[in-house]
């Protein structure tokens, strides 16, 4: 999907202008910026770990969870701009699939994890393949669209493994690690907050690396950059595999979090929420999707929007976004600092902040 | 035996004509605009619910079938001229705007009617004798229309002068253009009977099965099934897809297990996306890089 | 916060204070109670009544002045959730009572899917938690389940009475059984195919559909032309509504119908075209019965929901009586905080309200109920009182 903020492209400088007269306050504040809002997400992060009233850490492990799953979806939505309809299939796969192995093969959590992730990838890669051989992000959508109904349906009706559509209930806890107890609802934030500082760490390192340039090539035109000898169903297939694991880590935390899980998780609709976070939020920026799951999940349970509501106006918000605003809040602010720092004739910061 | 056998036959071809009356939609609209437009299923709940509101206020299923047609043609022209006019272009956008679309209209439908199951009498009740055969009359008539349906809409593309337009644009959008066909014109007619075959799927489904707000899934996944095997932009593939699955799902739930009764569509067209690129009975398909 | 702001929020705290004081009677404390049902969705069509029904009696409660515990009166004050029918708006709706420390006993839930994860997490955070789903039955009596409680009676108490009815009303010699594929159903199963097979009853068929089914005519054909008279199935209205609509349509199929679960509504609405039909009334016959207590009850309902009765009102029975239970075991033991020794009480006592209610040890319901049954186009009910 092309995105209007490329997140790492250089300003250009407008070309015979006389340069406005400097603002040096608001390009300090553009300089700034990027700090700041790293304390922030910090701040945000240690408020419920400390603070610890029940239903703020129950909320805080939510958004956590959510945020990871949109930054991780960017991974293969924003910077390879693949439309992959099956992200909350992995999410829900990584749920059941860790619970079977602790409950059903006796394994502990810790083990679980890398074993869903490692089975996420083969189903990814499995479907992945056949899908992006073709151009055009259709084919993808479709299959990935198809996989994650025929997932779902798998898991409401596979009575005797899944426990049906009432779903299956998760008694254990993650076991001790490194001396940390998981087991309680503090410990489970953490561990929603480490995921979330792992996916975030993952599109981080992708974005600067020349496997991330080379997505944002194929995102961009897919032929050019055949042509420039990037393998591109190669790219496209790594982007979805790798995005499709992080969703299945995430979906291990799931299970112990909630108690229980349902198939109503692998739904279509909660991918198309999360793309319509991305979409809110930015899509390509790191800040994005974290800006977007504030959002979109934080403000209306404070405000204890009605559940029908929330989703009218997230899909009336990807379709005015898409159309009109396809950089989300993070690519106008990021546009905004820009101005601001040319302005002042400073280089804008190398997209520290995304 | 045969009984048996001869009551699935109808009650597949039924299912599958339903299919292929929310396919046709889909699959056109893709040929000729390059959007998959998931927002469709919509189409089909809301027709239903049209149809319903018809029916309860006396107005008899026959004005609500109409009713339903007309109301989506209308919608679907509005969403054209608003939305996706502008995706012409940019497909995915066009993909993304539809996904918008469906959590509108389905959550706004969701706090409007509420989730509640509803249902409205059908024209026909009971069953008849046929050939010594039991069938519900209902599905008979479901039967019978969809077949109407879909063999107008065949017509239609294949006779007249609109129908060979789109057909035109369908295969070479600038070469119709030269000729004098208007793009414009054609993609919101393309949307409007899409929309339209959509409604109508929708008040024959209301007359058979309940009515929910979320009752859009079903017929959608179908649709999209039907488009992959039949070949992304075919309308006769697409009608022959949709007779196909519904035979096939029709006796895999009498014969084999009626738990899984959507697997069936699923196994068929991940088999056609592997080994099939262009569908069963493909005449387009897209490029490979 | 700018002053303008600051004076704002002083101002708005000022008045709820005074709000809150001018509510309470004086003298009288409130008790927070907190309640999770389905208020929308296919579920609604149980949870609904049964909140009104709850909310109705704490009222009433509240009307008498409330109830007095060494010296001290208490008045209640309701807190309610909507848990959609989906089990995880129930979990949240569960959290979001959770997060107000002062509510520490709960009412709600009729249907398994979204009420064995919320009692799993009342248990974990010792909730004093009255339900009504079949599920329960398997929680009561585990480890860290003793505040728990189950309003209803469960299938194997129930069947020991609808079944003998059943075949006596109906007269069927040979039974399928047509059930969603959830867990419930395999429960149902268990219970009552052995109780008909005891009865003389042959049960040849035991299919199971997909849950969202609304196309139930392949799974139908597969009991065609069997020579079957009677079809057991469930478990909510609206999926019964159309297995007998489509089973009349389809012909060839038994017209007798043992609906586990709901209430008479489905067969009602098809009187014409099929036999009989034979439903379970978890509390009492609302329309058909001579029970004065039950016409009074009904009254009050209207009156206090301004709503007619429906054929599914009666589950606003389900919590009514637990309540004043709830409400004079507090009283007995003198505290309104101590759950366990609350929980006891109300084990140990035997309750004659509209119904009569008695709970074991582990918090199961041993109540009377109604059957109702449409036979050539008449409808009545029997009372079944448990051995």
């Amino acid at each position: 999907m092309r995105s209007a903020a490329t997140p790492l492209a250089q300003p250009r400088e407008a070309i015979g202008a006389a340069p406005v007269p400097a603002a040096p306050h608001l390009a300090l504040l553009a300089r700034g910026l990027p700090v700041l809002g790293w304390l922030v997400l910090a701040a945000l992060i240690l408020i419920p770990g400390i603070g610890g009233s029940r239903y703020l850490l129950y909320l805080g492990t939510l958004i956590a969870l959510q945020a990871a799953l949109a930054t991780s979806l960017n991974l293969v939505m924003g910077y390879a701009g693949q439309f992959a309809m099956s992200h909350a299939t992995f999410y829900g796969f990584g749920a059941y699939a860790s619970a079977l192995l602790v409950t059903s093969a006796g394994l502990g959590f810790w083990i679980s994890v890398p074993l869903t992730m490692l089975l996420a990838a083969v189903l990814a890669a499995c479907i992945g393949y056949p899908a992006l051989r073709y151009t055009g992000g259709v084919h993808l959508a479709l299959i990935t669209f198809a996989f994650g109904e025929l997932a779902r349906l798998l898991a409401a009706n596979w009575h005797g493994v899944t426990g049906g559509p009432m779903g299956m209930r998760v008694l254990y806890s993650p076991e001790p690690l490194l001396g940390f107890n998981f087991a309680t609802s503090k410990g489970l934030y953490w561990l929603a907050t480490g995921m979330l500082l792992v996916s975030l760490l993952v599109v981080f390192l992708v974005q600067r690396s020349r496997f991330g340039r080379a997505l944002v090539a194929v995102r961009e035109d897919e032929v050019l950059a055949a042509f420039l000898g990037i393998n591109v169903v190669g790219h496209k297939l790594a982007a979805y595999v790798m995005s499709s694991m992080m969703a299945a880590m995430i979906g291990t935390a799931y299970g112990p979090f909630m108690s229980f899980i349902s198939p109503e998780l692998l739904n279509a609709h909660e991918t198309i929420s999360l793309i319509g976070v991305l979409i809110l939020g930015g899509i390509g920026t790191l800040s994005g999707p974290l800006i977007g799951t504030l959002v979109f999940f934080g403000i209306p349970e404070l405000l204890r929007v009605a559940q029908l509501y929330r989703l009218v106006i997230l899909g009336a918000v990807i379709i005015v976004g898409v159309l009109f605003m396809p950089q989300g809040i993070a690519g106008l602010i990021r546009q905004r600092l820009k101005r601001w720092t040319r302005d002042a004739g400073i280089a804008a910061p190398d997209a520290a902040k995304g | 035996m045969w009984i048996d056998v001869a009551q699935t036959v109808f009650d597949g071809l039924m299912v599958g004509g339903l299919y292929a009356t929310v396919a046709v939609g889909i699959t056109l609209v893709f040929g000729i605009m390059g959007v998959l437009n998931f927002a469709h299923g919509q189409m089909v709940m809301l027709g239903a619910y049209v149809a319903f509101f018809a029916v309860t206020a006396g107005l008899g299923f026959w004005v609500g079938l109409l009713l339903a047609m007309a109301a989506m043609g209308l919608f679907g022209l509005i969403l054209e001229r608003l939305i996706f006019r502008h995706t012409l272009t940019d497909h995915m956008t066009g993909l993304t705007v539809s996904l918008g679309i469906i959590m509108v209209v389905e959550n706004l439908a969701a706090a409007v009617f509420t989730p509640d199951h509803r249902n409205f009498d059908p024209p026909l009740s009971g069953s008849v004798q046929l050939l010594g055969i039991t069938l519900s009359a209902q599905r008979l008539l479901v039967l019978v229309l969809v077949m109407g349906l879909v063999g107008a809409f065949y017509l239609f593309l294949q006779k007249t002068s609109f129908g060979k337009a789109i057909r035109a644009t369908g295969q070479n959008r600038t070469g119709a253009a030269l000729v004098g066909v208007q793009i414009t014109q054609i993609t919101a007619l393309v949307f409007v009977l899409g929309s339209a075959m959509a409604g109508a799927a929708g008040a024959l489904y209301g007359s058979l099965f309940a009515i929910t707000p979320y009752m859009a899934s079903g017929p959608l996944m179908k649709g999209f099934i039907l488009t992959v095997l039949g070949g992304l932009g075919s309308v006769p593939g697409a009608v022959l897809a949709g007779f196909l699955l519904g035979l096939a799902e029709s006796f895999g739930s009498r014969y084999f297990s009626a738990a899984f009764n959507d697997g069936y569509g699923f196994i068929l067209m991940i088999i056609t996306l592997l080994f099939f690129p262009t569908g069963l009975f493909g005449v387009r398909g897209k490029a490979r890089v | 916060m700018s002053n303008r702001h600051l004076g704002r929020v002083a101002r708005f705290a000022v008045l709820a204070t005074a709000g809150f004081v001018v509510a309470t009677p004086a003298g009288a404390d409130v008790l927070k109670i907190g309640m999770v049902n389905s208020l929308t969705g296919p579920h609604s069509s149980f949870d609904l009544p049964a909140s009104e029904g709850a909310e109705m009696a704490f009222d009433e409660l509240n009307k008498r002045g409330g109830i007095t515990v060494k010296g001290k009166k208490y008045t209640f004050s309701v807190v309610s959730e909507d848990a959609q029918s989906k089990p995880e708006f129930a979990v949240s709706g569960a959290q979001r009572l959770l997060r107000d420390d002062d509510i520490k006993i709960v009412f709600g839930i009729l249907t398994s899917g979204p009420g064995v994860p919320a009692a799993t997490l009342f248990a974990k955070n010792d909730i004093l938690y009255f339900g009504g789903f079949t599920l329960m039955d398997t929680l009561l009596g585990k480890p860290g389940f003793d505040l728990a409680f189950r309003t209803l009676d469960a299938d194997a108490v129930v069947a020991k009475s609808f079944i003998p009815v059943g075949v006596k009303q109906l007269g069927v010699k040979k039974v399928g059984i047509l059930l969603p594929n959830e867990d419930v159903s395999r429960s149902i199963v268990a219970v009552y195919k052995p109780l008909l097979e005891q009865a003389g009853i042959a049960v040849p068929m035991v299919e199971y559909f997909q849950p969202d089914t609304s196309d139930f005519g392949p799974v139908l054909r597969k009991f065609q032309n069997q020579e079957m008279d009677g079809l057991l199935t469930g478990t909510n209205d609206a999926v019964v509504e159309a297995i007998v609509r489509q089973s009349t349509e389809l012909g060839g199929l038994p017209k007798k119908f043992l609906y586990r679960g709901g209430s008479g509504a489905p067969g009602i609405k098809y009187a014409k075209q099929i036999d009989s039909f034979i439903w379970q009334i978890l509390t009492r016959d609302l329309e058909h019965g001579d029970d004065p207590k039950v016409a009074e009850w009904v009254q009050r309902y209207k009156t206090f929901t301004h709503k007619d009765t429906s054929p599914n009102t009666y589950w606003g029975l389900t919590f009514y009586d637990t309540v004043f239970m709830m409400a004079k075991a507090m009283e007995e033991v003198g505290s309104v905080t101590d759950l366990k020794a609350i929980a006891a009480k109300i084990k140990s006592m035997k309750y004659d309200g509209v119904r009569l209610m008695r709970y074991d040890n582990d918090g199961r319901a041993n109540s009377d109920i109604d059957i109702g049954i449409l036979t050539d186009g008449k409808i009545s009910s029997v009372r079944a009182s448990p051995e």
